[in-house]
């Protein structure tokens, strides 16, 4: 009998069901973690894509426009500033002018039809503008065929404020657009934009099936959206990782958005060309920038050029490579015909065009780095440096590029013909330079070094150098407050030592190394003689003329000691213009300023800048310096004035050893302070009188001189030489008194002296 | 001296006087809007503008249009007397009195912009407290 044996107790074993289960389990943890991290991915993802696409897409640089010239009935204006007046804001000339972006000439007539723009004080449409010229005046004006009292053109861009990246763009409405540049772009780089959920599998595949055929990356299978998404969120690394988060944010922003919305954020997201310092986004901007017109000016050939850029805006660009520019222009051509854009007949022509693209050096797209710091600097008092990187706010300034252009171009020829004179100087020459306009302070040109377009150092704001005979006028200016001195006082100018403070003694020479002996005040100052302005600055007092410097506005400290009557003293040429700008207006003192007003982008005025002093000397006291500074283009350093129409009033300037050459000369429009000096502040053989004032000469030659007018405040009067008034009958030399100083009755010879001081503004006015 | 005493005396009889001296701008010299009066052209154009700005609460731009005709006629003192005028309703006396000297200078004499400009010039200085300096302007204005 077979014993049965109990059964092994077994022990558990698993079993393949049992395993199988438990190998589902592992994998549905896997899967449910994976769907997890899916999931937080895409949350992720999605989160950073609806935060930027619903906030600020993009940080828009500030744009500052030059000021528009405006067009009125006796206007000083040539034809020629008109004419590139309008070819500086991209017009072209057309024979009849029928579009906006256009101008015709006919004889004195000019037709200009002027486009929409958006003022700092309201938005005025298209325009069509009659101008009659006559005698380089406005004569009359008509604007849509009636007689207007003004009109203006479209200000010049100069330039704009840029956050780190140098990211530029001109924002424009997707309804803006021209639609065959929506359709051209569309059936060129996703044809299946309309359709797609943000990734196309069949674009992918076409691109992998052509670039297993080529061997190598010859077609890409993003869509607008992943395009879109690569430029906006992501960088140009080359991964997997990077591409499933481009497809996985493109389904995303497809999800959110519509069609419409993702394609107006490309148009004017994608990089289309450099220019300098700033990179050209968006259609809106690449329109302007290579074929000088609004979107809606272009044809279909110049379409066809911009939408060839999104494959490389560097490889096709049609500057640099016109050849390729123009083979992919072609091919887009030919993509637009195929898909019913254009007739067959339109391609042929478009293909049959050349590239004609705009000057990249022309003036609408030039900047002005100089001028743009001053902007820069007196904006930022009002607004926040972040906002006006990134709100795209328009800033209109005071600039006018004609007188802009005029310096610079005196300068360049000046400064060459110098230095081809002194070979030794070759290269080393530098300029600055400032122009105002004479009755509100407007800054109209400002030069910041010999190379305007240079962004560096800033010559006319930070280049502090000794004025030099420039400090003379405000001796001469509170000499003749005091009631003591006029014009034709006798000042010796013989050798002057003055002890200072420390016990140094002070021995000024004269540029001619002479002594002059005993001449009038006038003369003193028309032939910049140091030794009489010595000694009549200290007759003055020191305190008073470092007063008189402080009243004309220099914020600078000025010391009273000696040195600084004959130009001890260092300033910018901007400092130097504010000194003088009271002077020029009649003693109305007042801050430089470059901006007139600022918009947001939608054009809503934000800001208004106007006129803005204090007079600080009668006028009448101030004209009377003026008749000083005529002389000095009359009988003194400032003679190579004198092919100009007069009176001018000027100043020479050469500060010790030769170091700094300056020029200031106003006329009765206009105010111009120009330095000439090297930057190691080694001597040049040349003065104020030979290195500076042909600049100025030769700029203000260009944009025409309008004399100062006579002043009525003053009578000439006969004086000896002694200085004493005389009567008519006398002999004597005249000159100017302030009227109401002088006696209504002057019969006899050697009468003697003038009525009492004029003290104040306040006694000026009763 | 003489000036001093002659301004004393003017304000201690303006004080006796039945009717005090009015501290508003008298209506013969009251300017009603911007763009009144006569004036070239462009500088209308732009003074209509100005007011109808001013109307429209927008005095911002205003002032602006008031600086573009103040360019195209710098000297022109009935623009700076409105520019003044506009600062002065906008409770800006600090930049309203300098703009007043300025268009004093321009003024012709016995005009009746520097009757005007005078006049608001003195309204500036009773504002800042400088009743003897507003009186004296009355003064030369009579």
């Amino acid at each position: 009998m077979s014993k049965k044996r109990p059964p092994a107790k077994k022990t558990p074993r698993p079993s393949s069901s049992a395993s199988a289960l438990s190998w589902q389990a592992w994998l549905l943890r896997l899967v449910l973690v994976l769907l997890v991290a899916f999931v937080a991915w895409a949350v992720w993802l999605d989160a950073q894509v609806r935060a930027r696409f619903d906030g600020h897409k993009w940080t828009l640089p500030a744009k500052v426009y030059a000021s528009p010239v405006s067009l009125y009935v006796g206007r000083t204006l040539s034809l020629e500033q008109l004419r590139e007046s309008l070819e500086w804001t991209d017009y072209r000339v057309t024979v009849s002018a029928t579009s906006p972006g256009t101008f015709a000439l006919r004889g004195d007539q000019v037709q200009i039809y002027r486009r929409a723009f958006s003022y700092w004080n309201g938005a005025e449409p298209a325009q069509r503008i009659l101008v009659q010229l006559s005698d380089n005046k406005v004569s009359q004006v008509w604007v849509n065929g009636q007689a207007a009292a003004l009109a203006r053109l479209e200000p010049q861009y100069i330039g704009g404020i840029f956050p780190a990246q140098q990211e530029d763009r001109e924002l424009v409405r997707l309804e803006d657009f021209p639609k065959d540049l929506l359709a051209a772009l569309i059936v060129t780089e996703d044809k299946h934009y309309l359709t797609h959920k943000g990734v196309s599998v069949r674009a992918v595949a076409r691109a992998f099936w052509a670039n297993l055929q080529a061997r190598s990356v010859v077609q890409g299978g993003s869509t607008l959206t992943q395009q879109l998404v690569k430029n906006f969120f992501l960088t140009s690394e080359r991964s997997l990782m990077r591409k499933a988060n481009e497809a996985m944010m493109a389904v995303l922003l497809e999800r959110h958005y519509s069609k419409q919305e993702i394609l107006q954020t490309y148009l004017n997201e994608v990089y289309l060309g450099q220019a300098g310092r700033r990179a050209i986004h968006g259609f809106g901007l690449a329109s302007r920038f290579y074929f000088a017109k609004p979107l809606h000016e272009l044809n279909h050939a110049e379409m066809a050029t911009l939408v060839g850029l999104v494959k490389g805006a560097s490889h096709y660009n049609p500057r640099r490579h016109p050849v390729r520019a123009k083979e992919r222009r072609d091919l887009v051509l030919g993509l637009m015909a195929d898909s019913g854009i254009i007739s067959a007949a339109e391609r042929i022509n478009a293909q049959a065009l050349p590239l004609s693209v705009a000057d990249a050096d022309r003036a609408g797209q030039r900047e002005y780095p100089a001028f743009l710091d001053l902007v820069r600097s007196q904006l930022k008092r009002d607004y926040r440096m972040e906002d006006l990187q990134n709100e795209g706010l328009r800033v209109f300034t005071t600039l006018d590029p004609w007188l802009q252009h005029a310096l610079e171009q005196a300068t360049v020829q000046q400064l060459d013909e110098l230095e081809a004179r002194h070979p030794a100087q070759r290269g080393k020459l530098q300029s600055a330079a400032v122009m105002t306009s004479v009755d509100g302070g407007e800054v109209r040109a400002l030069l910041g070094g010999r190379e305007a377009e240079y962004f560096g150092f800033n010559r006319a704001l930070d280049a502090k150098r000794a004025i030099g005979s420039l400090a003379k006028p405000v001796v001469y200016l509170t000499a003749l407050e005091s009631g003591i001195w006029h014009w034709g006082t006798p000042v010796d100018d013989s050798p002057v030592t003055v002890k200072g403070e420390d016990g140094r003694l002070w021995q000024p020479q004269n540029f001619d190394r002479k002594a002059h002996g005993v001449v009038p005040l006038v003369e003193a100052l028309a032939m910049s003689y140091n030794q009489a302005t010595a000694r009549l600055g200290m007759q003055v007092g020191l305190e008073q003329v470092a007063n008189s410097f402080e009243r004309l506005g220099l914020s600078e400290k000025v010391s009273p000691y000696p040195s600084v009557l004959l130009g001890a003293l260092s300033l910018s040429p901007y400092q130097v213009a504010g000194l003088y700008q009271g002077v020029a207006a009649s003693g109305f003192v007042m801050p430089l300023r470059a901006i007139e007003g600022v918009t947001d982008q939608h054009g809503q005025t934000l800001s208004a800048y106007g006129i803005k002093g204090k007079q600080a000397f009668a006028p009448a006291q101030i004209q009377w310096l003026q008749w000083g500074l005529t002389q000095v283009v009359e009988q003194g350093t400032a003679k190579g004035l004198q092919f100009l129409p007069q009176p001018i009033a000027a100043k020479t300037g050469t500060s010790n050893d030769q170091r700094d050459a300056w020029f200031m000369g106003f006329d009765d429009r206009y105010l111009g302070v120009v330095w000439v000096g090297r930057d190691d502040n080694e001597p040049m053989p040349w003065v104020g009188g030979s290195a500076a004032l042909p600049i100025w000469a030769q700029t203000f030659a260009r944009i025409g001189v309008e004399p100062l007018p006579p002043s009525k405040a003053l009578r000439f009067v006969k004086v000896d030489n002694q200085g004493k008034l005389q009567g008519e009958h006398c002999q004597g030399q005249s000159y100017p008194f302030i009227a109401a100083n002088v006696p209504a009755q002057i019969e006899d010879c050697h009468f003697g002296e003038l009525n009492k001081k004029v003290k104040s503004w306040f006694d000026w006015l009763l | 001296m003489v000036r001093l005493v002659v301004v004393a005396l003017f304000l201690v009889l303006a004080g006796c006087a039945q009717a005090p001296v009015s501290p508003h701008i008298s209506s013969s010299l009251e300017l009603l809007a911007l763009d009144e009066g006569t004036h070239s052209p462009a500088v209308a154009a732009l003074l209509t503008q100005a007011e109808q700005a001013r109307l429209a609460g927008k005095i911002t731009v205003a002032q602006g249009y008031l600086e573009q005709a103040r360019q195209i006629e710098p000297r022109n003192p009935d623009i700076l007397y409105r520019k003044a005028w506009l600062l002065w309703q906008s409770q800006n006396a600090q930049e309203a009195e300098p703009l007043c000297q300025r268009g004093l200078i321009f003024a012709e004499e016995g005009s009746l912009v520097q009757q005007r400009l005078i006049e608001l010039l003195a309204q500036l200085y009773e504002q800042q407290g400088r009743m003897m300096d507003a009186a004296t302007l009355r003064l030369k204005r009579r």
